[in-house]
């Protein structure tokens, strides 16, 4: 018995040791390390840090830039998009790309981050949608953990490390200055995250020091660009579907987005376009992809030859693959551009903002006439609920903590009225609910006298509508004098399509109105 | 779940062993063991489990009714049901897809939905060792050789044992039968020399082994760009290769087997010392060939019928086992290749040729190591790249002194020390305990870059 104690207990001991070793100095970066993000970012100014702090741990990472920040802008995708970075000054926008990122990924990624308002870059690669293709594992399981601190070859790397920088036995990492710049890492940083996620190549910060490879060209596509490609021989439906559920998600949180796809080099594109194989597929994703977006009201920008950007092909720092930082912020200037021109629209209210076609008999409510007419790119949140009188419009506003948008449209009340649900509220709800409307411009619509009622208190209601509207900055448009019976449709409460057509146009006339 | 995992080294092993041991009665242990070992296979995939059932079931069944009635249809419909279950999961993608391409070529016509579903049947691993099993265990009870098992827990037991369920040793009822009529209480030299016996192999697999396949595989995976010195020193370490992964498997599935107190047959004893193909084959996988021996080439006529007869059933038996390793032309062909070799040996020595010991030893560990790249590469023209490259058609490219020196040392190591599993490890003192403790610890860190089991394949 005193044998197999001894036995196991060696085994047990050196495999303890080896764990405790490889756990510290974690040599490929499996641990996510907190404390050394906030070290970097304490420090005046602050640090960069170390790509060997950060290794695999991209997804906490990069969640931790964005809540760091007061984030209103943000760029995700592959490795392609890292060297997106902030203007001088911007202290609002993070950059959460990843190397080998999938659109799994981006869902879980975005899932993650809080509803607030946001305008976000989607960098969609076209070999995402090559069903082969597989993301980097950005939650490794228990398992995996054991593995990586019990494994001989985290081992060597470990003592490697100890022999060139003993220090690390005690202390995990340091402050330490690679040209003119701070790192928080150790001792050999080949590559470096600026605490807005962005990405920095030691080179950049010391010409001496590690230079991307040029990509290796090559036709054989199980070798190029590590296979990512091969094997393609259709647009993965499921990946195609996570897309769109990555663009729901964004739309229902009220986001805007620009969606786009990094350029290539130029020999690359070539042969994307003749390759038998790739050509095909390469081809339809360009077709797919300004559709997808545009389906959510979302805009997309093909920036496959890089010369649309524009970036000549010397702006590549591994001869076609990753762009380096002038390339990236001209493309990000585009996206910035492209942003601005799409407007985030929310409508609240009852049935007759909601316009279900059974009720008003017509194909298009007056939102949605109301966001074509703006003829801009719109995302439009129809948050109106049949039904809903002031006081649950009120209820859901709370709910959600308010709405964020550039432009809210509000039409409310009929269902406050005495022969309907007497509430007598309506003035204070309206301006409880227009206070939790966070938009540069805010419309409101008084309601119609559909003829059930008593005529003196639709009046009455009316009227407070729009002057609780314009005491809170808002427009109103008067829809209770412009409406006429004969725009009601066929069930007498509901406007018919030519009275959606006279609301949005009443709407859309106002002058622009508050911002807030 | 593999030998090499964390999950079984870790969360298995000890949650079996401890509950193995505070099971006090025997039934409630061997139900325990069937149970770990259903887990251990359904692991990877569930309905593996339920396919190792079937199989199960066609046994017990098929024993029963042979013993009832010694009837040669009896025989023949409970091997063929086994065979079915084999020849669905492993053989029907070799046949149906050879099937299809050929008609394809002649008639022009591609059956692009049909070799989808062939290549989509994933073969559940361990299923030729244990149909071979079941086929032992229904020829043994039909020749009287074994009275049938009534009990279908020992049945199970035998059919489904996790440490020789997935790559042998290929275990007979008969050898098997009288360890599970006794209950193993726990004996704390056994279980070492066991644990001693698994720690060995796990280190010759995943350092050892493994470490083989590092190099191997870089010289191997394009046999295109290979010259003389490279193509050699690749097969014959592919040879040590393949040599450590199995032996070291069966050392662990002995070792692990020794734990619960069951004795398993040996698979392995130093084959590259042998002086003849027919001593190789009598050192390796010997469960295999004596099998093969018993249950196809005895009943083929063995040598009863001539020589010319001999030859023939040799060449049938030897193609026959190289296509039990995988459903794959290339088995087939190195199959023939060991068969052409013991047909040689044997008309050599009817000419009373003989060579001193060593140098036969040296041609048996040529001729040998050469039949490798048949096993190891799949098409044709990689095998005709290596082939040409080892008869010098390529050159002689650069001397490969890794990989040279790796084979150097394992030839040292195995002409010097015997068998792993003939230690004696029981009358290990705490010194060489702790010193195979450490080498336990080396074997675990080692699994982070280990490879699959070759065999598992099979």
């Amino acid at each position: 018995m005193a044998r197999l104690v001894v036995f196991l207990g060696t085994a047990l001991v050196l495999l303890a040791a080896l764990a405790t070793l490889n756990w510290w100095v974690d040599p490929f970066g499996e641990f996510w390390k907190p404390s050394a993000v906030q070290e970097a970012r304490a420090a005046r100014p602050q640090c960069l840090v170390s790509h060997e702090l950060i290794g695999g741990e991209y997804l906490p990472f990069k969640l931790d830039v964005f809540r760091s920040r007061p984030t209103r802008t943000f760029v995700t995708g592959s490795s392609r998009v890292l060297k997106m970075g902030s203007w001088p000054g911007e202290g609002t926008f993070a950059n959460l790309g990843m190397p080998v990122i999938s659109p799994e990924i981006v869902l879980k990624e975005l899932r993650a981050l809080p509803a607030r308002p946001e305008t976000l870059y989607l960098g969609v690669e076209a070999f995402w949608l090559n069903p082969h293709f597989r993301g980097f594992d950005v939650s490794p399981g228990l398992e995996r953990r054991a593995r990586y601190v019990l494994s001989r070859s985290a081992f060597d790397e470990s003592a490697r490390i100890v022999r060139r920088a003993p220090y690390v036995l005690l202390h995990r990492w340091r402050k330490e200055r690679v040209g003119s710049s701070c790192v928080v890492g150790r001792s050999r940083p080949a590559l470096a995250w600026r605490l807005d996620g962005s990405r920095v190549w030691s080179f950049e910060l010391d010409p001496d020091t590690y230079h991307p490879a040029i990509d290796p060209f090559t036709t054989d596509l199980r070798k190029l660009r590590t296979g990512i490609y091969d094997d393609w021989t259709e647009l993965s439906p499921a990946r195609v579907r996570t897309l769109e559920r990555v663009l729901a998600l964004a739309r229902a949180r009220g986001w805007r987005v620009v969606g786009f796809t990094p350029p290539d080099g130029e020999r690359y594109l070539r042969f994307f376009a003749a390759s038998p194989v790739i050509g095909p597929r390469w081809r339809a994703f360009g077709r797919l992809m300004p559709k997808l977006f545009g389906r959510y009201g979302y805009r997309w920008l093909d920036f496959r030859d890089a010369r649309s950007i524009p970036c000549p092909q010397t702006d590549f720092v591994d001869g076609g693959y990753h762009t380096d930082a002038a390339c990236s912020m001209r493309m990000r200037r585009r996206l910035d551009a492209a942003a601005r021109r799409q407007l985030t629209l929310v409508a609240l209210g009852d049935s007759i903002p909601a316009a279900r076609p059974r009720e008003c008999h017509c194909r298009a409510g007056f939102v949605a006439l109301f966001a074509r007419a703006l003829r801009r790119p719109v995302v439009v949140r129809n948050l109106a609920v049949p039904g809903a009188n002031s006081a649950e419009v009120l209820k859901l506003l709370r709910k959600r903590g308010g709405v964020h948008a550039d432009m809210a449209l509000v039409m409310v009340g009929h269902n406050d009225t005495p022969w309907i649900r007497p509430d007598g509220s309506l003035r204070r709800n309206l301006a409880a609910i227009l206070d939790l409307i966070h938009a540069r411009d805010v419309r409101v619509a008084n309601f119609y006298d559909d003829g059930r009622g008593d005529p003196g208190v639709v009046a009455e209601y009316a009227r407070a509508i729009c002057e609780v509207a314009r005491s809170h900055g808002a427009r109103c448009a008067d829809v209770y004098h412009a409406f006429t019976p004969k725009l009601l449709a066929p069930d007498h409460v509901h406007p018919n399509a030519a009275g959606q057509r006279l609301i949005a146009r009443l709407l859309y006339t106002l002058p622009s109105a508050r911002r807030k | 779940m593999l030998f090499n995992s964390f999950v079984f080294l870790f969360v298995f092993l000890p949650l079996v062993v401890v509950a193995y041991f505070a099971i006090p009665a025997h039934r409630a242990r061997l139900v325990l063991l069937v149970l770990a070992s259903y887990v251990f296979y359904a692991y990877a995939k569930w309905w593996f489990a339920l396919l190792m059932a079937a199989s199960t079931l066609v046994g017990y069944a098929g024993g029963r009714a042979l013993e009832r009635a010694r009837s040669r249809a009896v025989l023949v419909a409970t091997v063929a049901s086994l065979l079915a279950l084999l020849g669905a999961f492993k053989y029907a993608a070799f046949v149906g897809g050879n099937l299809t391409s050929f008609v394809g070529v002649i008639t022009a016509h591609g059956f692009p939905g049909l070799h989808g579903f062939l290549n989509g049947i994933v073969l559940p691993i361990g299923i030729s060792f244990y149909t071979f099993e079941g086929i032992s265990y229904a020829v043994d009870v039909y020749r009287g050789d074994l009275e049938a098992e009534r009990d279908p827990l020992r049945y199970a037991f035998f059919i489904s044992f996790f440490p020789h369920l997935i790559a042998g040793p290929i275990v007979r009822y008969g050898f098997l039968r009288p360890q599970l009529l006794r209950r193993h209480p726990f004996d704390a030299d056994r279980v070492r020399a066991g644990l001693l016996l698994f720690a060995l192999g796990l280190a010759k697999k995943t350092v050892v082994a493994d470490g083989f396949a590092t190099w191997v595989n870089r010289y191997l995976d394009d046999p295109s760009s290979l010259h003389a010195f490279e193509a050699w020193a690749a097969i014959v370490g592919f040879g040590f290769q393949i040599y450590f992964d199995f032996s070291a498997y069966s050392d662990m599935a002995l070792g692990l087997a020794q734990i619960f107190g069951i004795e398993l047959p040996w698979n392995f004893n130093r084959p590259y010392r042998a002086s003849s193909p027919i001593e190789f084959w009598r050192r390796w996988h010997v469960t295999l060939s004596t099998w093969l021996r018993d249950y196809l080439y005895i009943p083929l006529g063995g040598n009863r019928k001539g020589e010319r007869r001999r030859d023939t059933n040799l060449l049938a038996t030897m193609g026959l086992g190289g296509l039990w390793h995988g459903a794959s032309l290339n088995f087939v062909v190195w199959g023939l290749y060991q068969g052409v070799l013991l047909l040689t040996t044997h008309h050599l020595r009817k000419r009373a040729l003989r060579a001193p010991t060593v140098v036969a030893v040296a041609a048996t560990f040529v001729v040998v190591m050469f039949g490798w790249v048949f096993f190891r590469l799949h098409s044709a023209a990689a095998i005709g790249h290596a082939v040409a490259a080892m008869f010098l058609l390529h050159g002689l490219g650069q001397f490969p002194g890794h990989l040279t020196l790796l084979i150097v040392a394992a030839i040292a190591y195995t002409m010097v020390v015997p068998e792993e599993w003939t230690w004696d490890v029981r009358s290990f003192g705490f010194a060489r305990v702790a010193a195979v403790g450490a080498v336990l610890a080396v074997g675990v860190a080692s699994i982070y870059t280990s490879h699959p089991f070759i065999y598992f394949r099979f």
